[in-house]
Formats: structure tokens, C-alpha cells, sequence
């Protein structure tokens, strides 16, 4: 039995190697929905990479502070007037292309809602699953 | 010192090492897959699925994959990966069983939490390389666990002085089904606009942990972390 913790390298264990990072932003508008409302807005952001990456990233809200993550759920659930949901988050990664995705929730009744445009920063970093090397 | 960040292999940092692996094929519509992970721990787990072997477009866990909930058809349901003591687990909620059609593909990575010494090895293929030098492979900094109760902010300090690449897990107690703690990476910053931010924040010097018990994938009673010496 082996001890992996206590090895820097240890060759009885798969490693994943760094391919490549990239920090992207995208920039959702806003968006006005009236009372159950739901709309979906994507964005393509063209890149290089390598199909099957595993992915990982940090993520930044209108030039905020990085936080781990690939995904911002921002709720205002008030149960009277404003009450919405919006998810950000990046929704799937091919060898040419990343996709973000945001899905806005008007879930007041009888009020429409205008949910503010939001800007998000990833960083992302992309690893070759061991095996395909 | 000579810096970290400029070399592709460090021995005074550990790599990181695979200890569990597996890829195969699952049908979502039939809802959530539970396998025995055969582990004396419960592993770190992340990883992607796709509708093609290729995984020439593949979508990671724990991030939303419909637009439909399951809860009254509000929300944005993902396909969560989970483990426990004895299992690994696709959590895969009726929104995502009634929108996924078809035959998916999953590869499924783990790493062995820090406090752990021994584990069987995963590399088998002599033929396959355990280092490429045309890669660069990040160096572990720090890790470790802590115990998280309620609404704690936990402050980790790494000092490193540049915004470093952070993984971390946690430990529910509260996901579907309630009745065993489960593992899962933390993929979502969360903003409540009326209770507060849910979030793990990275800078320069620490790492934030700030979790609210507001929503099911933050109801953790233990945050586990890996602090890497490469710049995010």
C-alpha cells in the first residue's frame, strides 16, 4: 500500500497536466420580465482548447473580488414586488468555444421585473485528463 | 528563492495525484447513478460528462445543464457529483432526468483528502506517462480541513501574494437524500440579496469562506481546500 501524501511525485499515481488559462469577461444586458417570466441569454466566446478539458475557475461580479467558482446565483426573494433569480455560469466548453449562460426568473406576482445588466470575469484554467497524453 | 511559478515541476511542492478514476456511459433520464468508489475515504471527486465519447462539448458538475427546475419548474437543476464514505454518486434531479435524453458520457477524477496516507494506485498502463514535460503540472501549497458550523467566515491564509488557482469541497449534510453527509466541490457564488453573499473569496493573501446555510449546497459541516502555488 502506498503513502501518495507523502511523495512530491509518485509515479504509481496518475497526475493532470496543465494545458492552458484564460481569463474571459462577458457582459449580460439587462433584462425586463413580466410576472413569471423567464428568459435565457447566451454567449459564445471563441477559444482554443482542447476537447474534454477539465475545467476549473474563479469567477468576478461587476469587478469584484474572485471567488471559486463557475457559476453566480444572485436571488432578491422578497415575496412582494421584486422577487427574482439570476444564474451566470459557464454552461458548457468544446475545442473551439466556451458558452456562458444566463438564466433571469421573475417570480412576483402580478409585478414585471428589470433585473440590471451584469458583467462576470472567469479565470480559467484547462488540464488534459491523464490518459489521453 | 526561486520562483514556483516558473517551473513546470517543483520538489519542494507536491503534485497533485489522481486516486480514483472512472469513465463510462449513463442514461440521465433514468435518473441519478450511485457506484462503490472501493476507497478506505472519501474522495475529493470533480470531473465533466458529455453527449459524445469524444467529449468534444462537455459540461462539468455541480453547474446548471437545464433551464427548468425541479421545484415547481423555478430554477436551473445541475447534475451533482457526490461522495460519501462508500459511493460516488450522480445526483440527477427530475428536471435533468425529463430534459437529457439519451446516452451520456462520464469521466470522474478524485483526489485523496490531505489528512490520508495510503491508497491504491491508480496508474496501471506503462504505456501511458505520469509526466509530460510539454505540460507544466501545479504544485500543491497548501491543504487541508476545517470544520464549518452556520455562518462562520473562515480566513485561510496562503500569503503567496498573487491570486492563486483554489479547489475546494465540502461536506453536506443537508443534499438529497438527508441522510448521510455527502462531498461535493463548490462550483457557485452565491448572492442573497436580502440575507448575504455565500461565497469563497481568493486574494492576494487568504482565502475567504463564507457560507450562509442559506441554500442546499451550502449547508456544509466541513470545508476541504487545496491552495496551489500557480497563479490562477
Amino acid at each position: 500500500m502506498t503513502k501518495p501524501n507523502n511523495f512530491i511525485l509518485n509515479s504509481d499515481y496518475l497526475s493532470i497536466a496543465h494545458i492552458s488559462t484564460a481569463q474571459i469577461s462577458v457582459s449580460f444586458p439587462a433584462v425586463t420580465l413580466p410576472t413569471y417570466g423567464q428568459q435565457t441569454q447566451t454567449i459564445e466566446y471563441p477559444i482554443t482548447s482542447e476537447s474534454g478539458s477539465i475545467i476549473n475557475s474563479l469567477i468576478r461580479i461587476n469587478g469584484g473580488q474572485w471567488n471559486v467558482g463557475n457559476t453566480y446565483r444572485f436571488e432578491r426573494l422578497s415575496g412582494q414586488g421584486s422577487s427574482y433569480v439570476r444564474w451566470l455560469y459557464l454552461s458548457r466548453a468544446s475545442n473551439n468555444k466556451l458558452v456562458f449562460k444566463s438564466i433571469c426568473q421573475n417570480f412576483a406576482t402580478g409585478y414585471s421585473v428589470t433585473l440590471p445588466s451584469v458583467s462576470a470575469d472567469f479565470k480559467i484554467t484547462f488540464f488534459k485528463p491523464p490518459n489521453l497524453t | 528563492m526561486a520562483d514556483p511559478n516558473n517551473f513546470y515541476l517543483d520538489s519542494d511542492y507536491p503534485m497533485d495525484k489522481i486516486v480514483y478514476f472512472k469513465s463510462g456511459s449513463f442514461t440521465p433520464s433514468s435518473g441519478s447513478v450511485t457506484f462503490q468508489h472501493g476507497l478506505s475515504y472519501r474522495p475529493l471527486l470533480f470531473g465533466s460528462f458529455s453527449k459524445t465519447e469524444d467529449f468534444s462539448t462537455s459540461y462539468s458538475f455541480n453547474v446548471p445543464v437545464t433551464e427548468s427546475g425541479e421545484v415547481g419548474g423555478f430554477g436551473a437543476d445541475a447534475i451533482t457529483l457526490l461522495s460519501d464514505d462508500s459511493r460516488v454518486m450522480m445526483y440527477i434531479p427530475s428536471s435533468v432526468k425529463s430534459e437529457l435524453s439519451g446516452t451520456y458520457y462520464y469521466r470522474i477524477f478524485g483526489f485523496m483528502p490531505y489528512i490520508f496516507t495510503d491508497s491504491d494506485y491508480t496508474s496501471q498502463n506503462a504505456e501511458n506517462y505520469i509526466i509530460n514535460s510539454d505540460y507544466k503540472y501545479y504544485k500543491l501549497y497548501m491543504s487541508g480541513e476545517v470544520d464549518y458550523q452556520g455562518s462562520n467566515t473562515i480566513k485561510i491564509h496562503h500569503g503567496l501574494g498573487f491570486i492563486p488557482y483554489v479547489l475546494v469541497w465540502g461536506d453536506s449534510m443537508l443534499f438529497l437524500p438527508p441522510t448521510y453527509p455527502s462531498t461535493m466541490q463548490v462550483t457557485e457564488y452565491h448572492d442573497d440579496h436580502f440575507v448575504g453573499e455565500e461565497h469563497i473569496k481568493v486574494d492576494e493573501n487568504d482565502i475567504t469562506i463564507t457560507l450562509l446555510g442559506e441554500s442546499y449546497i451550502t449547508q456544509f459541516s466541513k470545508i476541504y481546500y487545496r491552495i496551489y502555488y500557480d497563479e490562477a
